[in-house]
Order: structure tokens, then C-alpha cells, then sequence
């Protein structure tokens, strides 16, 4: 193995590898795929920063079991919702594949944006494919180590940056970063901000592309959302065959090869080291390098773009590509429904919520007077963005109350002890906001007296 | 163009030795398996439940480590990760090729 078969030999894990050594390439998609990578990073590492209504805006507070997005709080109530939301996003995958093929892969999934991210700064240390490849070749000299040891020092660093922000997420974030400046972060916190910083640095920066071969369900099991009207990167057959060098510009098709000239620069752009020309396949996480690296050669030798495009098999083939067709129209209705529902319900979702707990200690007492009591806890859940004063009441009125009003604030709980005297057997308690109009909830609970018990 | 040839790369792709990509699935579908069973198990338990049952011993810094929020939902995640990547091993090893 040498460097000028572009193939350098590493021991890892278990067996011999080869690293792929992916050429960098510049053209439209490449700058898109960039951007998406650039603006979902800023979003991730953002986000925990971003303060809202008094609190991080995007927080799962684990220890008081509440989920803050921006002005919703969702408890563990709502994860009906969560659940949801996952759903639609699977449909949204499906819908989007049907469509437009794997873009999820080579725009906004995970393992492509932080591979992206670390093989920049690999690029920006070691220098350019050849540099690197020739860099690799001459192992062990000064300037080796020097440039190996940038490259994982910024690596362990951007590392650790997403651990924290990982972390940063569920504690919050200021608040964590004033501890870790202060070095005395919980061991918990630790174990995770090293344990993701460590998954980070191995997925994205030595697995990269295995992650898509081996180990994602999703690109095995998309190709069960494909058919002859998805987009996929393809390679013109038609047009490109017989490959092979030649003539440049205009004479070249009439001196009888394809438009391909062979130069092998879609390989060496493809992050998972697959040859495009060979018909889709599995690994290709559709990033489109290949069909920049292809245009670029293209206006190199005064051919047409599109030798390498995004084409449907119909297109390829000369047929007419149908957009509407029953696979796009069921997912994309399904979604479509799904998320009206998603909406109504998160609109119309109670904003509060109230849970009875009995005096475990007696049943019932008896009072001077010869009636009966039951003592209760009412634990009120205020799922609001403000504040409010709950006042409790039963339903059928009728029985006394003994309780006092409560200031419940913005998704929190107030317990309030509640003393009942002469209720029906079944009877509902309705706590009400008594500072906003339409605000209760309101839970069935039993009176228990002796009459009650045979 | 620069450094060709490289026409003999299409061929020279890594791939993984079956052990190895056994491995990697397992690994990854019970985690994938544990992040889900994870948010399941909590959204309906609460870590508190827990950390009261636990009051009749004595009270020191091991306990309220591994008695935290944070500790008990970490543990639970790789407790779920370890059931969940049993199955797949078993499910590897009864689908695989025999020891191939």
C-alpha cells in the first residue's frame, strides 16, 4: 500500500484498514452541504445559551421532571407528545426519501455533519488529499508528529465542546460552565461530557463512513422507500460510456468515446469510497461530492454538466418522472394529518393538571359534631407560561373546603392540603386559576366515611 | 489531473471482518434500543421513587452518587444498553452463519 494508490494502510481495531482520504471538492452542493452542516452545528451548540421567559430555552430539567421548549413546559404527562414528535419525524424521513432519496444522509444526519466538522480541521492541519496521503507515507518524522498532534489536540478539544454542549442541555448550561471553569463539575456530569465527547471523536472522527455501512439501520432499510421516481445521485451510463480519455470539447463525441474521461475524481471525492459509476449503492450517503468533483472536470474539458447528477431512474432511462404518485401522497397525507393533530392537540392541551393523594394515615376522622372529615393533598401542576392563584372547589358543590388558595408559577407544583367534610361517596375536586378565565383541571376522588365501609 | 492513478480504488475498499460488523450492529442497535427504552422507562417513573425506597440506609457520598437524578438515570440507560445488546448478540448468534 502506498500513497500514490491513494490507499494508506492502518491498523485498527481488529484488522487492517484502508483510510479513505476524501478529495475536496467545491461547487454548489458542496457549499450547501456546508452551510447545513455550518447552521445544525450552530443550532446544537447554541441552543443551550439561548434564554427565554427567565429560563434556558431549550432545557430537559431532570431532577424536577420538566422538558422547557422555549414558552411550552411538557412534563412527563406530555410525553404522549414526545412520542408524537418522533413519529412525524420518522414519516418526515420516509416522505422526504420517497422524494429526494438520501439527502437526510448527506445534509443533516449527525454522523455527516461532525465528520464534516472534524475532517475540516484535519484539512486545515495536514493540508489537502495529496498533501495528506504523501504526509502519511512519511510516518513518524517531526513534522508528522507535530501535525498529528494539532490535529487530535483540536479534535479531543471540539470533543469535549459537544460533550459539555451534550450535557448542557439537561444542566444548565451557564451554570455548568461556571463549574467547569471553577473544575468542580459533578462526577455524572463528567463521566457524560466525556463519554459523548468520546463518541464524538470516535464516530466522526475514525469511524466516519463505517457508521453509514455498518452500523445505520436507516440506509439499509431505504431503499424500501425508493422506486424509479427518486432522486439519486446518479451517473449518466448513456452518456458517459465507453470511458476512457481522448480528445477534449466538442470533437471528442465524434471521435467515439463517452463523456467520461475517466479521471477517477469522483472516487477520490466520495467520503465512503464507493465508485458512483458502478449504479447506486447502498453506501452512498448521497453528499453529492461526486457530482461537484464530475461538474468541475466537466468545465475542465468543455463538456455539459450532469454527467454525475441528482436523476430519477426515469429520467436516466429517457422516461418522464412522475412527482405525485400514491407512496409521495400516503406519506405525505399521513404527515400532513398527523401533524394538524399534533398542533390541535399541543394548542388545546390543559393547561394545568391536578393529582389527589389521600392522608395515608386515616381514613376518615369524626368531627365534634358528628360529621366526618377527609383529609387529601392536592398536588397542582401548572402547565401555563405564568403564574397563577389556583383556588380549590368540589363537584356537586355542596361539601366544605378547607383550603387555601395557592400561587403555583410558570410549570410548576403546589401541594395544597385540603380538608373535606360532608361529600358524596364520589364527588370530583376542581382546582380553578382564579386570576385567568378557562384555566382548571379537575380529578375524581372518593369521600370515605363509615356509612361508605360495610 | 494530479496524483493518479487511483483506478484501483473502487476494489480497494475497507471492509470489516464479520466479527467486527457484528459487533458494530449489536453495539449500535441497542443503543439505539436503550435511548428509546430510556425516555420510556422514565417518562412514566420517577428517579425520586427510587431514591426514597432507598432511605432506610445509611446516608453517604457513595449512596447519594449513585442515588442522584443523574445517577439513576444513567444507570438505567446502560443497564437498558447491556439487556438490549444481549438480545442482539443473541439474535446475531442464532441468525448468523455459524460461527462463520
Amino acid at each position: 500500500m502506498s500513497a500514490d494508490t491513494g490507499i494508506a494502510a492502518e491498523v485498527a481495531l481488529y484488522e487492517t484498514r484502508q483510510k479513505v482520504y476524501p478529495r475536496e471538492v467545491d461547487g454548489r452542493y458542496t457549499r450547501l452541504r456546508r452551510l447545513a452542516a455550518f447552521t445544525l452545528l450552530t443550532v446544537f451548540y447554541g441552543l443551550p445559551w439561548l434564554h427565554w421567559d427567565g429560563h434556558q430555552a431549550v432545557l430537559f430539567d431532570l431532577p424536577a421532571r420538566k422538558f422547557h421548549v422555549f414558552s411550552l413546559t411538557l412534563w412527563p404527562q406530555d410525553f404522549l407528545w414526545l412520542c408524537w414528535l418522533l413519529i412525524m419525524a420518522a414519516l418526515t424521513l420516509f416522505f422526504v426519501t420517497a422524494i429526494a432519496g438520501r439527502i437526510w444522509c448527506g445534509y443533516a444526519c449527525p454522523q455527516t455533519v461532525w465528520t464534516e466538522a472534524f475532517l475540516g480541521i484535519e484539512r486545515l492541519v495536514e493540508g489537502k488529499r495529496p498533501q495528506r496521503m504523501k504526509f502519511d507515507a512519511r510516518a513518524w518524522t517531526g513534522e508528522w508528529v507535530a501535525r498529528k498532534a494539532a490535529k487530535q489536540l483540536l479534535w479531543i478539544l471540539l470533543a469535549i465542546f459537544t460533550g459539555f454542549s451534550f450535557v448542557a442541555y439537561f444542566t444548565p448550561a451557564r451554570e455548568l460552565a461556571a463549574r467547569l471553569a471553577a473544575l468542580d463539575l459533578g462526577g455524572w456530569e463528567s463521566f457524560w461530557v466525556l463519554f459523548y465527547g468520546f463518541a464524538t471523536y470516535g464516530n466522526a472522527g475514525f469511524l466516519r463512513e463505517q457508521v453509514c455501512r455498518y452500523m445505520c439501520p436507516y440506509a439499509r432499510f431505504q431503499s424500501a422507500m425508493f422506486d424509479h421516481d427518486t432522486l439519486i445521485v446518479s451517473y449518466d451510463q448513456r452518456r458517459g460510456e465507453p470511458r476512457g480519455a481522448g480528445r477534449r470539447g466538442a470533437d471528442r463525441r465524434a471521435a467515439g468515446p463517452g463523456d467520461c474521461v475517466d479521471c477517477t475524481i469522483c472516487v477520490q471525492a466520495c467520503p465512503t469510497g464507493i465508485d458512483i459509476r458502478q449504479g447506486l449503492q447502498y453506501e452512498c450517503i448521497a453528499c453529492a461530492a461526486c457530482v461537484d468533483a464530475c461538474d468541475a472536470v466537466m468545465d475542465k474539458v468543455g463538456l455539459p454538466r450532469g454527467l454525475i447528477r441528482y436523476a430519477t431512474e426515469n429520467q436516466l432511462a429517457g422516461r418522464r418522472t412522475h412527482h405525485l404518485r400514491p407512496r409521495v401522497i400516503a406519506y405525505g397525507a399521513l404527515l400532513a394529518a398527523l401533524a394538524a393533530g399534533f398542533v390541535t392537540t399541543l394548542a388545546l392541551r390543559a393547561p394545568a393538571a391536578v393529582d389527589v393523594i389521600r392522608d395515608r394515615n386515616a381514613l376518615w376522622r369524626t368531627l365534634p359534631d358528628g360529621r366526618i372529615e377527609n383529609v387529601y393533598s392536592l398536588r397542582i401542576l401548572n402547565k401555563d407560561s405564568s403564574a397563577h392563584r389556583w383556588v380549590v372547589e368540589t363537584e356537586p358543590r355542596g361539601a366544605e373546603v378547607i383550603a387555601e388558595p395557592v400561587v403555583v408559577p410558570a410549570g410548576g407544583v403546589g401541594i395544597v392540603p385540603v380538608r373535606l367534610r360532608s361529600a358524596p361517596p364520589v364527588f370530583d375536586f376542581v382546582v380553578t386559576a382564579s386570576d385567568a378565565e378557562g384555566i382548571s383541571a379537575r380529578r375524581e376522588s372518593r369521600f370515605i366515611s363509615p356509612e361508605s365501609v360495610p | 489531473m494530479d496524483e493518479l492513478p487511483a483506478a484501483t480504488e473502487p476494489e480497494a475498499r475497507r471492509t470489516w471482518p464479520p466479527r467486527l460488523r457484528a459487533a458494530a450492529a449489536i453495539g449500535w442497535s441497542s443503543f439505539l434500543a436503550a435511548c428509546v427504552g430510556t425516555m420510556l422507562i422514565f417518562a412514566a417513573v420517577d428517579p425520586q421513587v427510587l431514591i426514597d425506597g432507598y432511605d432506610s440506609l445509611p446516608s453517604s457520598d457513595t449512596a447519594a452518587f449513585w442515588l442522584s437524578h443523574t445517577g439513576i438515570y444513567t444507570i438505567g440507560f446502560f443497564l437498558l444498553w447491556g439487556v438490549a445488546a444481549l438480545a442482539a448478540l443473541i439474535a446475531v448468534t442464532l441468525a448468523g452463519d455459524q460461527g462463520q
